[in-house]
Protein backbone atom coordinates (compact mmCIF):
# COMPACT_ATOMS: atom_id res chain seq x y z
CA UNK A 1 0.00 0.00 0.00
CA UNK A 2 1.35 3.46 -0.89
CA UNK A 3 1.37 5.79 2.14
CA UNK A 4 1.17 8.64 0.68
CA UNK A 5 -2.41 10.67 -0.38
CA UNK A 6 -2.84 10.33 -4.07
CA UNK A 7 -4.88 13.21 -6.22
CA UNK A 8 -7.80 12.67 -6.30
CA UNK A 9 -10.41 12.29 -9.48
CA UNK A 10 -13.73 12.05 -7.96
CA UNK A 11 -15.18 12.39 -4.27
CA UNK A 12 -17.97 9.99 -2.89
CA UNK A 13 -19.24 11.40 0.21
CA UNK A 14 -21.19 8.25 1.35
CA UNK A 15 -22.54 9.61 4.84
CA UNK A 16 -23.73 6.98 7.13
CA UNK A 17 -24.24 4.42 4.04
CA UNK A 18 -22.58 0.99 5.21
CA UNK A 19 -22.35 -2.58 4.07
CA UNK A 20 -23.75 -3.91 0.99
CA UNK A 21 -25.53 -0.29 0.28
CA UNK A 22 -21.76 1.67 0.43
CA UNK A 23 -20.34 -1.26 -1.62
CA UNK A 24 -23.02 -1.01 -4.00
CA UNK A 25 -22.56 3.35 -4.36
CA UNK A 26 -18.53 2.73 -4.43
CA UNK A 27 -18.96 0.22 -7.34
CA UNK A 28 -21.25 3.02 -9.18
CA UNK A 29 -19.15 5.54 -8.71
CA UNK A 30 -15.73 3.56 -10.19
CA UNK A 31 -17.75 2.13 -13.46
CA UNK A 32 -17.85 6.02 -14.29
CA UNK A 33 -14.16 6.54 -13.95
CA UNK A 34 -11.11 5.37 -16.07
CA UNK A 35 -8.57 2.95 -15.38
CA UNK A 36 -5.95 4.69 -13.09
CA UNK A 37 -8.17 7.42 -11.53
CA UNK A 38 -8.94 7.50 -8.03
CA UNK A 39 -12.01 7.88 -6.03
CA UNK A 40 -11.80 9.42 -2.69
CA UNK A 41 -14.48 8.02 -0.36
CA UNK A 42 -15.59 9.40 2.99
CA UNK A 43 -18.13 7.86 5.20
CA UNK A 44 -19.06 6.97 8.19
CA UNK A 45 -19.13 3.19 8.04
CA UNK A 46 -17.79 1.34 10.85
CA UNK A 47 -16.91 -1.40 9.50
CA UNK A 48 -15.60 -0.32 6.24
CA UNK A 49 -11.98 -0.46 7.39
CA UNK A 50 -12.70 -4.27 6.37
CA UNK A 51 -15.05 -4.12 3.72
CA UNK A 52 -13.55 -1.42 1.80
CA UNK A 53 -9.77 -3.86 1.69
CA UNK A 54 -12.18 -6.87 0.75
CA UNK A 55 -13.80 -4.94 -2.10
CA UNK A 56 -10.40 -4.00 -3.48
CA UNK A 57 -9.19 -7.19 -3.63
CA UNK A 58 -12.30 -8.78 -5.39
CA UNK A 59 -12.49 -6.38 -7.70
CA UNK A 60 -8.57 -5.42 -9.11
CA UNK A 61 -8.99 -1.79 -7.58
CA UNK A 62 -6.44 -0.97 -5.99
CA UNK A 63 -6.75 0.76 -1.85
CA UNK A 64 -4.13 3.08 -2.25
CA UNK A 65 -4.81 4.94 1.42
CA UNK A 66 -7.30 4.90 3.62
CA UNK A 67 -7.25 7.03 7.11
CA UNK A 68 -9.48 5.41 9.95
CA UNK A 69 -9.70 7.03 12.99
CA UNK A 70 -10.00 5.58 16.28
CA UNK A 71 -13.17 7.46 17.23
CA UNK A 72 -16.32 6.17 15.21
CA UNK A 73 -17.71 9.61 15.33
CA UNK A 74 -14.96 11.04 13.04
CA UNK A 75 -15.14 10.35 9.47
CA UNK A 76 -12.63 7.78 7.12
CA UNK A 77 -11.05 8.65 4.01
CA UNK A 78 -10.40 5.80 1.71
CA UNK A 79 -8.69 6.38 -1.79
CA UNK A 80 -9.34 3.74 -4.37
CA UNK A 81 -7.62 3.56 -7.86
CA UNK A 82 -9.24 1.81 -10.68
CA UNK A 83 -7.88 -1.04 -11.76
CA UNK A 84 -6.94 -1.63 -15.18
CA UNK B 1 -6.51 -24.05 5.44
CA UNK B 2 -9.62 -24.38 4.67
CA UNK B 3 -13.00 -21.93 5.12
CA UNK B 4 -16.18 -21.95 7.40
CA UNK B 5 -18.16 -19.38 7.75
CA UNK B 6 -21.26 -19.42 10.31
CA UNK B 7 -24.24 -17.12 9.83
CA UNK B 8 -25.72 -16.38 12.76
CA UNK B 9 -28.99 -14.00 12.89
CA UNK B 10 -30.28 -14.72 16.31
CA UNK B 11 -29.34 -13.48 19.91
CA UNK B 12 -31.64 -13.44 22.60
CA UNK B 13 -34.24 -13.92 19.92
CA UNK B 14 -33.81 -17.62 19.69
CA UNK B 15 -30.95 -18.58 22.38
CA UNK B 16 -31.02 -22.25 20.38
CA UNK B 17 -30.08 -20.75 17.50
CA UNK B 18 -27.53 -18.51 18.53
CA UNK B 19 -26.08 -21.29 21.01
CA UNK B 20 -25.87 -24.07 18.29
CA UNK B 21 -24.39 -21.26 15.49
CA UNK B 22 -21.26 -21.11 18.17
CA UNK B 23 -21.61 -24.40 18.87
CA UNK B 24 -20.71 -24.75 15.28
CA UNK B 25 -18.34 -22.43 14.70
CA UNK B 26 -16.31 -23.97 17.76
CA UNK B 27 -16.30 -27.28 15.68
CA UNK B 28 -14.73 -25.88 12.73
CA UNK B 29 -12.15 -24.02 14.91
CA UNK B 30 -11.47 -28.03 16.52
CA UNK B 31 -11.63 -29.70 12.95
CA UNK B 32 -8.51 -27.05 11.98
CA UNK B 33 -10.67 -24.70 9.92
CA UNK B 34 -10.06 -21.52 9.42
CA UNK B 35 -13.53 -19.84 10.76
CA UNK B 36 -15.05 -16.86 10.92
CA UNK B 37 -19.15 -16.25 12.32
CA UNK B 38 -20.81 -13.38 11.13
CA UNK B 39 -23.37 -11.63 13.26
CA UNK B 40 -26.33 -9.87 11.84
CA UNK B 41 -30.01 -8.66 12.67
CA UNK B 42 -30.67 -9.97 16.39
CA UNK B 43 -27.44 -11.87 16.98
CA UNK B 44 -25.17 -8.49 16.72
CA UNK B 45 -26.12 -8.21 20.62
CA UNK B 46 -24.04 -10.91 21.44
CA UNK B 47 -21.37 -9.35 20.29
CA UNK B 48 -21.77 -6.29 23.29
CA UNK B 49 -20.43 -6.88 26.40
CA UNK B 50 -22.82 -9.14 28.91
CA UNK B 51 -25.34 -9.32 26.42
CA UNK B 52 -24.39 -13.15 26.04
CA UNK B 53 -23.56 -13.79 29.46
CA UNK B 54 -26.89 -15.33 31.21
CA UNK B 55 -27.84 -17.22 27.74
CA UNK B 56 -27.18 -21.18 28.46
CA UNK B 57 -29.34 -23.16 26.52
CA UNK B 58 -30.49 -26.52 27.57
CA UNK B 59 -28.17 -29.47 26.55
CA UNK B 60 -25.26 -27.12 25.55
CA UNK B 61 -22.20 -25.20 27.57
CA UNK B 62 -23.45 -21.37 28.47
CA UNK B 63 -23.02 -19.52 25.22
CA UNK B 64 -20.44 -16.77 26.63
CA UNK B 65 -18.04 -20.03 27.02
CA UNK B 66 -18.49 -20.83 23.48
CA UNK B 67 -17.56 -17.44 22.84
CA UNK B 68 -14.58 -17.15 24.78
CA UNK B 69 -13.42 -20.40 23.08
CA UNK B 70 -14.38 -19.86 19.72
CA UNK B 71 -12.31 -16.23 20.08
CA UNK B 72 -9.17 -17.77 21.92
CA UNK B 73 -9.23 -21.03 19.32
CA UNK B 74 -8.65 -17.89 16.88
CA UNK B 75 -12.41 -17.78 15.38
CA UNK B 76 -13.23 -14.39 13.98
CA UNK B 77 -15.84 -12.57 14.92
CA UNK B 78 -17.57 -10.15 12.48
CA UNK B 79 -20.40 -7.69 13.27
CA UNK B 80 -22.64 -6.76 10.81
CA UNK B 81 -22.39 -2.64 11.21
CA UNK B 82 -25.82 -1.05 10.20
CA UNK B 83 -27.50 -3.86 12.29
CA UNK B 84 -25.32 -2.96 15.07
CA UNK B 85 -25.99 1.08 14.08
CA UNK B 86 -29.47 0.37 14.79
CA UNK B 87 -29.29 -1.77 17.75
CA UNK B 88 -26.84 0.82 19.62
CA UNK B 89 -23.97 -1.69 19.68
CA UNK B 90 -21.13 0.51 19.17
CA UNK B 91 -17.15 -0.08 19.30
CA UNK B 92 -16.31 0.93 23.33
CA UNK B 93 -18.95 -1.95 24.09
CA UNK B 94 -17.83 -4.70 21.57
CA UNK B 95 -16.42 -7.83 23.60
CA UNK B 96 -12.76 -8.10 22.96
CA UNK B 97 -11.98 -9.97 19.52
CA UNK B 98 -15.24 -9.08 17.57
CA UNK B 99 -14.83 -6.42 14.57
CA UNK B 100 -17.23 -4.56 12.52
CA UNK B 101 -17.60 -5.80 9.11
CA UNK B 102 -20.28 -6.21 6.55
CA UNK B 103 -20.86 -7.83 3.22
CA UNK B 104 -17.77 -7.28 1.48
CA UNK B 105 -15.37 -9.15 4.40
CA UNK B 106 -18.42 -11.86 3.89
CA UNK B 107 -18.33 -12.00 -0.10
CA UNK B 108 -14.34 -12.25 -0.22
CA UNK B 109 -14.32 -15.19 2.27
CA UNK B 110 -16.76 -17.56 0.41
CA UNK B 111 -15.30 -16.37 -2.92
CA UNK B 112 -12.20 -17.98 -0.95
CA UNK B 113 -14.44 -21.35 -1.24
CA UNK B 114 -15.37 -21.29 2.67
CA UNK B 115 -18.53 -23.33 3.27
CA UNK B 116 -21.46 -21.84 5.10
CA UNK B 117 -24.01 -22.75 7.64
CA UNK B 118 -26.84 -20.30 8.43
CA UNK B 119 -28.62 -20.22 11.92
Amino acid sequence: MVHIVPQVDQLLDAGVTGCGDLLLLIAQHMKLLAAGKVLHVIGYDRGAAQDIPAWCRMTGNTLCYQDVPQNPKQLSHFYIQKGL
Amino acid sequence: MAKLLVNLTSGKDNIDKATVGFVVANAGIASGQETAIFLSIEAVLLAQQGLADDIHAAGFKPLKELIDTFIAGGGMVWVCPPCANIRAVTEDTLISGAVFAGGAKVVEFLSQGAGSVSY
